[in-house]
């Protein structure tokens, strides 16, 4: 049986891509990995750390993926974890909060097992194994040692906002597939508004511009008077989980990073051949999903179409409340003004919005 | 009989011109008063003497003139500066050119201690030594939110912008208060770097104004790149309204010039008297930093939210680019008579140039910068 090429699922988070990620679990013969990227990069903000160029060996790829990412480590010590964070340190446990989980414990590892603990040395004894090599083939032989490790035939990446890495995720995996899930950019927004793992990289976006440098990975602090006092509380030395929990992200800022992201990713994956790239709404999802869920498992590859899967993952799917209907009419105009570059390069896929 | 000046915040941009500028048009000498931070009192005085002799290019030998200066340690935030009267010696002239520039609220305590209180600390320490002037360096932007004319008087009961503005307006009150030496407040306008080199050691004010626009410009790229090649930003400001720019070779120049005539006293504008207009110096800016042109509105109604943001960052500029006021600087010219040099004339192209020596220092600053994708 033919190995399909990788596949990610990419999107501009809030989309709706934690669900496949869920449905793939069940799935007899994919490996689903999830946030994997979204970890390891802690946020997006570790770009050049996990996407090294030239050879690394196998101490230096094991601090890529085992290190505790230091925003998400901040939410955790603070008590304001993403939902997705499935390991949750307790007095027993391993990691501790206040030391920080590494990258592939908080939620990669936790959706594959419920031991992941175990899982973690497993992978741990094998990563001292890699010979030096390029990032791309450290992450191929681990992800095909997971795919084997469960008995699976192919894996499938997918990350929340992963289209902010899906440019590294071209250049890195040759060949790879992508699912391109998207979703009207103003109910992303509205969701993201109120996502904590958004509100953490939005206000770190703003402190890495302010202060140039990101001050979760350096002390320089040369431009702290800069700092507006409504952003002084997030500093990691200064953190304060009560002041982030009242502190809003305004929507329409969302749909700006929506538009952002969706025009870019697009850019990236544009330079691939049609039939690596398939675009779906989850929309379509809601409304039809045994049509979408079977287009997704003929995407995966013929050997993966299942249709009892299909059966039982469409009775799964919920759709989400999350509407941008619910807004004050100026709220709601300049988030569709935000939104309208992003509907703008998706094209047709949301006519009504566009006009 | 050679004089003794005592110089605060002898490390800061203003300080540490002026002790240069003493040190070439007197053969006096100069104490630095100089709060140590990581490390001692002379080095760091040392370190940024010999900074600001360098860049801007001073015809003085350096090290021959060190030995004309002493530094004491000391903290103007603290009762009598953190020394002990003794170890000073004969003072004659003091300059108080130490001051808080931050405005956050965060650092309203520190503003006032050092704009406000440390004001007050110094000149008690004048009047205990027997100094024979007070020399207070302040700012012209004590006008507040006053327009028009803004002359070289006291000012009272005026709307301040900010607690910045507030505490040296305060800082003035207290100077007035002296008893025994001869007071003089000076009133730079807006501070730039030296009118030849470019060159300046502190990054308040336009270079300020400046910072602001280059992080709100990679705060929206990191948003969605490209959005405001597309888009024009609003500004909220008066296009036709004067921004005071004035080198710092200028305002050093002039203080001294008028404090070393023994009759002058009171206040004195070290402005710029053909300051250009907000709007082609914003336009220069913006082309710069290769953005589209502001479109310049004068109503907060007029801005969507991502002006807002920009308009909120911009907050503590709102004193410099949107209220027209000419400041009278009758009595300095007076003071200065012959001695009055040429206006500098920012026109477009050298506000160019002070913005790109900005943004490449600025640069260097930000090279560690995460990329954004």
């Amino acid at each position: 049986m033919e190995v399909p090429a990788p596949l990610f699922i990419v999107g501009t988070g809030r989309c709706g891509s934690t669900m496949l990620s869920e449905f793939l679990r069940e799935h007899d013969g994919v490996l689903s990995l999830s946030e994997f990227f979204c970890f390891t990069t802690d946020l997006g903000g570790r770009l050049a750390q996990s996407f090294p160029t030239g050879q690394i060996d196998a101490a230096q790829f094991w601090r890529v993926i085992a290190d505790a990412p230091p925003k998400l480590s901040t939410m955790l010590r603070h008590d304001v974890a993403m939902p997705e964070v499935l390991y949750r340190p307790t007095q027993a446990s391993r990691f501790r909060a206040d030391a920080g989980v590494p990258a592939l414990m908080q939620t990669t590892l936790p959706h594959l097992t419920s031991d992941a603990e175990s899982l973690f040395l497993e992978v741990e004894e094998f990563a001292a194994t890699l010979p030096t090599a390029p990032i791309a083939s450290h992450y191929a032989r681990l992800f095909a040692w997971l795919t084997a490790r469960f008995g699976k035939r192919m894996w499938v990446e997918r990350s929340g906002a992963s289209l902010h890495v899906v440019r590294r995720l071209v250049e890195t995996f040759p060949g790879a597939r992508f699912l391109h899930l998207v979703r009207d950019g103003r109910s992303c927004a509205l969701s993201m508004s109120r996502h904590y793992g958004f509100r953490m990289a939005l206000i770190a976006m703003q402190l890495t511009e302010i202060l140039g440098a990101d001050p979760f990975e350096s002390g320089d602090r040369r431009w702290l008077a800069d700092i507006p006092d409504d952003l002084i509380s997030f500093l990691p030395e200064t953190f304060d989980g009560k002041a982030f929990r009242r502190h809003e992200i305004p929507v329409d800022v969302c749909g700006h990073f929506w538009s952002g992201e969706i025009i870019d990713g697009l850019r990236a994956l544009s330079s691939l051949p049609s039939d690596r790239v398939l675009t779906m709404r989850y929309e379509d999802f809601v409304t039809a999903p045994e049509a979408s869920l079977s287009r997704f498992a003929e995407f995966l590859g013929p050997d993966y179409v299942d249709d009892r899967w299909v059966q039982r993952m469409a009775k799964r799917v919920r759709g989400s409340a999350t509407c941008a209907s619910t807004l004050a009419p100026r709220d709601r105009r300049e988030l569709s003004d935000a939104c309208a570059p992003g509907f703008a390069a998706l094209g047709g896929l949301y006519a009504d919005a566009r006009g | 009989m050679k004089s003794v000046h005592l110089v605060t915040g002898a490390t800061g941009f203003v300080g540490a011109a002026l002790i240069l500028e003493l040190l070439e048009q007197t053969r006096d000498n100069v104490i630095a008063l100089v709060r140590p931070r990581g490390g001692t009192a002379e080095a760091r005085f040392q370190d940024e003497f010999l900074r600001a002799a360098t860049i801007y290019e001073s015809p003085l030998e350096p090290a021959a003139v060190l030995s004309r200066c002493r530094v004491v340690a000391g903290d103007v935030a603290l009762e009598g500066c953190g020394i002990a009267d003794t170890s000073l010696g004969n003072v004659t002239h003091v300059w108080h050119c130490a001051a808080s520039l931050c405005y956050e609220d965060r650092y309203a305590r520190e503003i006032r201690a050092v704009n406000v209180d440390g004001t007050r600390h110094v000149l008690r320490l004048a009047e205990t030594m027997g100094a024979e002037t007070f020399n207070h360096i302040s700012t012209a932007y004590v006008a507040g939110r006053s327009t028009g004319i803004i002359h070289e008087r006291e000012i009272v009961d005026v709307q301040v912008n900010n607690g910045y503005e507030r505490s040296k307006l305060d800082g003035e009150a207290v100077v007035q208060t002296a008893a025994g030496p001869r007071v003089r407040i000076f009133r730079p306008s807006i501070i730039v770097g030296h009118s030849r080199t470019l060159q300046a050691t502190n990054f308040s004010g336009f270079y300020g104004f400046v910072r602001q626009l280059v992080q709100f410009r990679g705060m929206v790229r990191r948003l969605q790149a490209g959005l405001l090649e597309h888009r024009p930003l609003r500004l909220r400001i008066d296009p036709e309204a004067p921004i005071n720019l004035v080198p710092i070779d200028a305002v050093v120049h002039q203080a001294v010039r008028i404090g070393l005539r023994a009759a002058s006293e009171g206040i004195f504008h070290l402005t710029n008297g053909a300051p250009p207009k907000i709007g082609a110096a914003a336009n220069t800016v913006f082309d710069e930093l290769e953005l589209r042109r502001p479109r310049f509105v004068s109503d907060e109604s007029e801005l969507d939210l991502l002006d807002s943001r920009l308009d909120a960052r911009l907050g503590f500029y709102r004193s410099y680019i949107t209220a027209d006021r000419r400041f009278d600087r009758s009595r300095s010219d007076a003071a200065l008579g012959a001695d009055r040099s040429q206006d500098v004339v920012y026109d477009a192209p050298l506000i160019g140039a002070l913005t790109r020596w900005y943004l490449a220092r600025l640069e260097r600053e930000r090279a560690a910068i995460p990329v954004g994708r």
